[in-house]
This record gives structure tokens, sequence and C-alpha cells, in this order.
């Protein structure tokens, strides 16, 4: 009887383990079969070099450059600002602060993770923006400089508690030998705490910047919406807004380029995970 | 016993959620419909309610073809190309096209050759020479569509951000002291600053693909006594 329940509840895992797996599977084959058509009709090149996207003028071009470069430097940006924010938080939180500041600040960073994005993109369209204008004196506040603002407010808190994770984690052993030889507890957390987590905290990198490259609501509050070359003050379109913004009433070939610029985001997506991989696999060895 | 309950009752709320009584009329389109629609609906005494799906002119057009709601709604006339699989379009009401201003804009008058010189970025400063914020609808827009063609300006306008609704154009105009932007009139609220300036009239069309008497009853009050006050009361002069 008890072998019976012990069998079936591994085959319910089993299946479910693969449901994740089959699903994985699944959006990559649509989206590389659904991406491939306006990539191969526009030309490989011309798509991902081209300068100017302007989908539905009257001669319609199909340049993702700008869209990707921006892309690209609002998860940058993004990264620079929340990574070492998130990561001294986080050593200060895990290894530093005392239990009752932790106790008290922990509950908000979790809070902050749980704000839906289009609530940072609406503070920042009343906030950020008319503020970016007063403070650099520029004709208008949207464009990429508010973009990353809000995206690295909005990856800080996963970056926070993953890393806090991974500190967690840390062999108390390590580090209590580390105390035992006289370092203070800065020393020991910045060389021997973090990195021995720095496996868990490149992971923590990776997923925050998937969610910088991925957001799309947020951005489109604030961005602009005008595919411009990215530049701090310029209006800018990201590839996840050209494709939220314009999947509605898209048709035809610009459809078509719209899951194209899809499978692009998708494939950087999954180069960024196979970095990680790759480097956790040499941090082993 | 508890948890079966708290399941029934959950289960009855989503069943009755799907098998709301008479099937709906669907309409789907221009963002600037909102308030003619919005009057005709809440006036509209017939079995089937209406719903309303805010998408943009080009999306509503596209979704009538495609069969995914009974009537798309444009703030502009289709293209040549958009008419074809049977569409028929019935022009339903006039709307203007209004130029807001943020409040603390001195300008009080603009005209035509000032607006053209202003959304072409031919003219890029104020009189009190701070630079010129544009704020336009996306590229789908039916607003967007009959306002460039007005002025001549198809696909040349100089636009700093591109924005979804309306009421995004005149919450991004508000918030610069040098912006000024298009919106669809019955929109027009007091957070912006409308200077004299020509206006530009748009027709507002509902399409329609094959409406069934479902559909046809619902066109035939738009037209009707009391579908035209509807209409007058969303701030708009309805057309026979």
């Amino acid at each position: 009887m008890n072998r019976k329940t012990e069998g079936l509840a591994r085959l319910v895992c089993t299946v479910l383990g693969m449901a994740s797996v089959v699903c994985v599977l699944a959006i990559t084959l649509y989206l590389i079969l659904s991406g491939l058509p306006a990539i191969q009709k526009i030309g490989l090149g011309d798509f991902l070099f081209g300068p100017v996207w302007a989908p539905s003028a009257r001669n319609p071009q199909y340049g993702i450059l700008p869209l990707l470069l921006s892309s690209l430097a609002g998860m940058a940006g993004a990264l620079a600002i929340g990574v070492p924010t998130g990561l001294l938080v986080a050593v200060y939180l895990e290894k530093l602060a005392p239990a009752r500041i932790r106790r008290f600040v922990f509950p908000f960073i979790e809070l902050l993770a749980g704000i839906p994005s289009v609530v940072y993109g609406l503070v920042g369209m009343f906030v950020l923006v008319p503020g970016i204008r007063v403070l650099f004196h520029v004709p208008d506040g949207s464009g990429l400089l508010a973009a990353i603002v809000v995206l690295s407010v909005l990856i800080l808190p996963g970056m926070v508690s993953l890393s806090c994770s991974a500190l967690k984690a840390v062999d108390p052993a390590m580090e209590q030998a580390s105390l035992a030889m006289g370092a203070d507890p800065v020393q020991t957390a910045f060389k021997i705490s973090v990195p021995c987590a720095r496996r868990g905290i490149a992971n923590a990198v990776v997923l925050s910047a998937g969610r910088a490259l991925g957001e799309a609501m947020a951005v489109m509050m604030v961005c602009g919406n005008v595919a411009n070359w990215p530049a701090p003050f310029s209006s800018v379109k990201f590839l996840t807004t050209a494709v939220a913004g314009e999947m509605s009433y898209a048709y035809g070939l610009q459809r078509e380029a719209l899951f194209s610029i899809a499978l692009v985001l998708f494939v950087l997506i999954f180069i960024l995970n196979v970095a990680v991989y790759l480097t956790g696999r040499k941090g082993k060895a | 016993m508890k948890v079966t309950s708290l399941f029934a009752s959950l289960f009855l709320g989503l069943s009755s959620l799907f098998s709301a009584g008479a099937p709906a009329i669907t309409t789907d389109g221009s963002t600037s419909m909102e308030r003619a629609i919005g009057f005709l609906s809440e006036t509209w005494t017939g079995q089937n309610p209406v719903t309303y799906n805010p998408t943009g002119s080009s999306s509503g057009i596209q979704a009538v073809k495609e069969g995914r709601c009974d009537i798309g709604l444009s703030s502009r006339p289709l293209k040549e190309g958009e008419l074809e699989g049977g569409l028929e379009t019935i022009p339903l009401c006039q709307d203007g096209i209004t130029i807001v201003l943020n409040p603390e804009n001195e300008v009080d008058s603009l005209d035509r050759e000032e607006l053209v010189a202003l959304f072409s970025g031919q003219e890029k400063t104020w009189d009190s020479g701070n630079p010129v914020v544009i704020i336009g609808r996306e590229a789908a827009s039916g607003t967007r569509s009959a306002f460039e063609a007005a002025l001549g300006l198809r696909d040349q306008c100089d636009y700093r951000q591109e924005l979804t609704s309306n009421g995004d154009v005149l919450a991004a105009v508000s918030q610069n002291p040098n912006a000024i932007g298009y919106v669809s009139s019955s929109s027009v609220n007091d957070m912006v600053k409308v200077p004299e300036a020509p206006s530009f009239a748009s027709t507002f069309y509902l399409v329609v693909k094959n409406p069934d008497e479902r559909v046809q009853a619902f066109l035939d009050f738009c037209f009707s006594q009391k579908g035209r006050a509807a209409i007058e009361s969303a701030g708009c002069i309805p057309l026979s």
C-alpha cells in the first residue's frame, strides 16, 4: 500500500516536472515558427541592423536596431543601479544588521516585489517624468533615463531577496573561521560570504537582467514610445513596448515582425541563462 | 464542509459569469469614441447588452474583419485595403479634434500655419524661448491619422511622445508646461488649456460585416430619436 502511494506520488511529480519542460519546448517551437517568416521576408541583416522602425508608415520599414539598443541600454542602466544597491542591501540585511532591523525591513522589500509594475509606471509618469524635466532642464522628462530609473526600482526587490537567500546558504563554519582569525564582520561579509555566494548572486543578476529586459508595461508609460536611438533624455521604444503597444492593431508583415521581435527577446534571455550556467560550472571546478 | 460550500459558491459564481443572459453586442475600436458609445449603450434598452473594448481604430477595423466583434469603431475613414472582405461603414456622428496646451502656456491662439510649423518641427521654440514638446497618438490612432491628414503632415509630425489614448495625452500635456497635443474634442477636460485654433472635424464610423438582427437593432437605435439625443449628450453631432 505504502509503496503504491509512493509510486503514485513519484509519477505525479515526474509528470508535472515534464510538463514544464514540454511548456518551454512548445513555446520555443511556436516562437521560432511564427518569428522566422518575417525575418526571412525582411532579411536577417535588415531586420536586426536596420536603423528605422516605422511599420505603419506608407513605406514601412522594419529595422529593430534602435529598439534593440534601447532595450539593452535600459537593461544595462537598470543593472548598473540595481545590482550594487541590491547586493549591498542584501549583505547588510543578512550579515551585518541586527535581527530587529532585518525583521522590520524584510517585509517591506517583499511588499515592494509584490507591487504591480503598472503602479511603478504610474508613479513614474506623474512624479519621475516631470521630476527629470525640472531637475535636468530638458524639454520633456520621458525617455531612456526615466525607464532606467523605473526598471532599477523594479529589479531591486528580486535582487535583494535572491542575494539574501544566496548569502544565507553560505556555510557558517567558513564565516566563523574568518572571524576567529581576527577579521571583523565587514571584512568577513565581503571577503568570505560574498565570494562563497557568488553563484547565487550571479543567478540573481541574470534573473534581474531578464526582468529588466522583459518588462513592458512600466516602461511603456515613461519611455515616450518613439523609436529613436537611445540617449538618456530622448524618447525611446523598447523591444517589449513595440510588441505590447503594436500587437493590438498590427496585421500582415507587421504582426509577423512583432513575433520576430519576441523571438529576439527570447534568444537574448536564453543567452543570459546559458552564460550564468557556464560561469557557474567554471566556479565549481 | 465549509470548504465544499466555498467551492460550490465559487463554482456558481463562475458559471453565472459565463452564462450571462442574452449574447452581448460587442464593439471594439477607437478610444475617441468612448463617450459616444458609452452614452449610446447607457440609453440602449434592448435585451442584448452592449460591450466596448477601447483598442484603437485600426484594431477595431481588424477585429470586425476577423469576426472578433460585431461592430468596429473607427474615428477615421477606412483606407482602400481595409474595405475588403464585405465590410460596410456607417458614418455615426461628427466630432472635432482639439488642440490642447498646458495651462501654464501663455499662447492663446494658433492659426493653421503656426500649427503646421509646430507639429512638423520647423518651429522648435515657443515665443518665451522654451522648447516645444509635441505629444501625439500612436501610429494606428484614427485621431492621429485624421489630424495629420487635415494639416497635410502624414507621417511627418515630430513627436516627443506617442501615447495610446486621449486620456494619456491629456495627462502628459498637463504634466509639461511646454507641451502641445491634440485630442478628440469630446474628451477635453480642465487639466489642459484650449487655445483659439482651427478646429478639425472628424467623423466617427461604425464598421460592420453582415450584421444580424441583434446588431441591426442596435444600429437602428443609434439613428433613432433617442440615439441621436444620446450622441448629442456625449458632445458629438449626430449624422443621419
